[in-house]
């Protein structure tokens, strides 16, 4: 099973970094998409079919939050599981971003194997690539 | 003040060698002036605003975008430099500002870059300056904190040359 994923930064070696600890962590990427900025994030997801958004916080244009708030509002991308890849570490933001509907929360920096077990615990497969139970919690934040 | 600076300490040390792969280690030597070519600020508002300031020689700066991208050092392009300073002082001043105090909300700006002498925070007060030396380049590495004075008629201006 492989997924098309996109990322979200504006910075484009944190992107080039994300791909790369996704492709090492053994997570199976059909396409990669990115995008820059949560509203450049909205236009590629309108194209394309996307499994999984893996999106920063803090960026110009549109931020991660606000784009997690129009995702929730449409019907075709709400579906759509969201991990936050941010430096932020303030309790109240990363509460905000489960509010908002995001499925998991990486804090920078991030370890290949921390970003492993997240991104599968959000798409509801067993690390050995087979479809699990329905999982309750993922990222590290428990509230 | 002291606390502030050690949690910056265990931040940058601890970015530098999971993101980059760099072990630094604290030096009590500023170095020559010169060692510092590049820098980048990234200012926070909160109950305590300021800003931290990253501070790097071209030399190792290309070392971090080669194991950041791993890509070869002669191929880094400034692009890809500027990218990676304001990505090591948003990481750096994110988990600072977590470890301070992880239950007050802080805005972070997005981060600014240019040549190290061209960065003179204005308005903040001087709250500490630490140095760093990465024996396997033989490089070092500074990183200030700024407070903003809570006088609100203060204003806050950040001087770039561009």
């Amino acid at each position: 099973m492989s997924f098309n994923v996109l990322i979200v930064d504006d910075s484009s070696s944190m992107r080039a970094v994300i791909k790369k600890v996704v492709s090492m962590s053994g997570f199976e990427m059909d396409n990669c998409f990115e995008a820059e900025s949560g509203s450049e994030a909205l236009a590629v997801m309108s194209e394309r079919w996307v499994d999984l958004v893996i999106s920063d916080i803090n960026m110009p244009h549109m931020n991660g939050i606000e784009m997690l708030c129009r995702m929730k509002t449409d019907d075709l991308l709400r579906a759509i599981p969201v991990v936050i890849v941010s430096t932020e570490g303030n309790e109240e933001r990363i509460r905000e971003a489960f509010d908002c509907g995001a499925g998991g929360f990486l804090k920078k920096p991030f370890l290949p194997e921390e970003c492993r077990s997240i991104l599968y615990k959000v798409m509801g497969v067993e690390e050995d690539g087979c479809y699990g139970s329905d999982d309750e919690d993922a990222g590290e934040f428990d509230f | 003040m002291a606390r502030m600076m050690k949690m910056l300490e265990n931040s940058i040390s601890e970015v530098f060698e999971k993101m980059f792969f760099i072990l630094l280690l604290p030096d009590t030597a500023a170095g020559s002036a010169g060692e510092y070519e590049r820098a980048s600020v990234i200012h926070f508002n909160g109950f305590e605003s300021g800003c931290v300031k990253l501070s790097v020689s071209n030399t190792i700066l290309e070392v971090m975008v080669h194991n950041m991208l791993n890509i070869c050092e002669e191929d880094v392009s400034e692009e890809e430099k500027e990218d990676c300073i304001k990505e090591a002082v948003n990481m750096v001043c994110g988990n600072f500002l977590a470890a301070f105090d992880k239950d007050s909300l802080f805005e972070l700006s997005i981060p600014e870059c240019g040549p190290h002498d061209d960065f003179e925070p204005f308005g903040y007060r001087a709250a500490g300056k630490r140095f760093f030396i990465c024996d396997d380049i033989r490089a070092r590495i500074a990183v200030e904190l700024f407070l903003r004075d809570k006088d609100p008629g203060i204003q806050v201006v950040r001087h770039l040359s561009r």
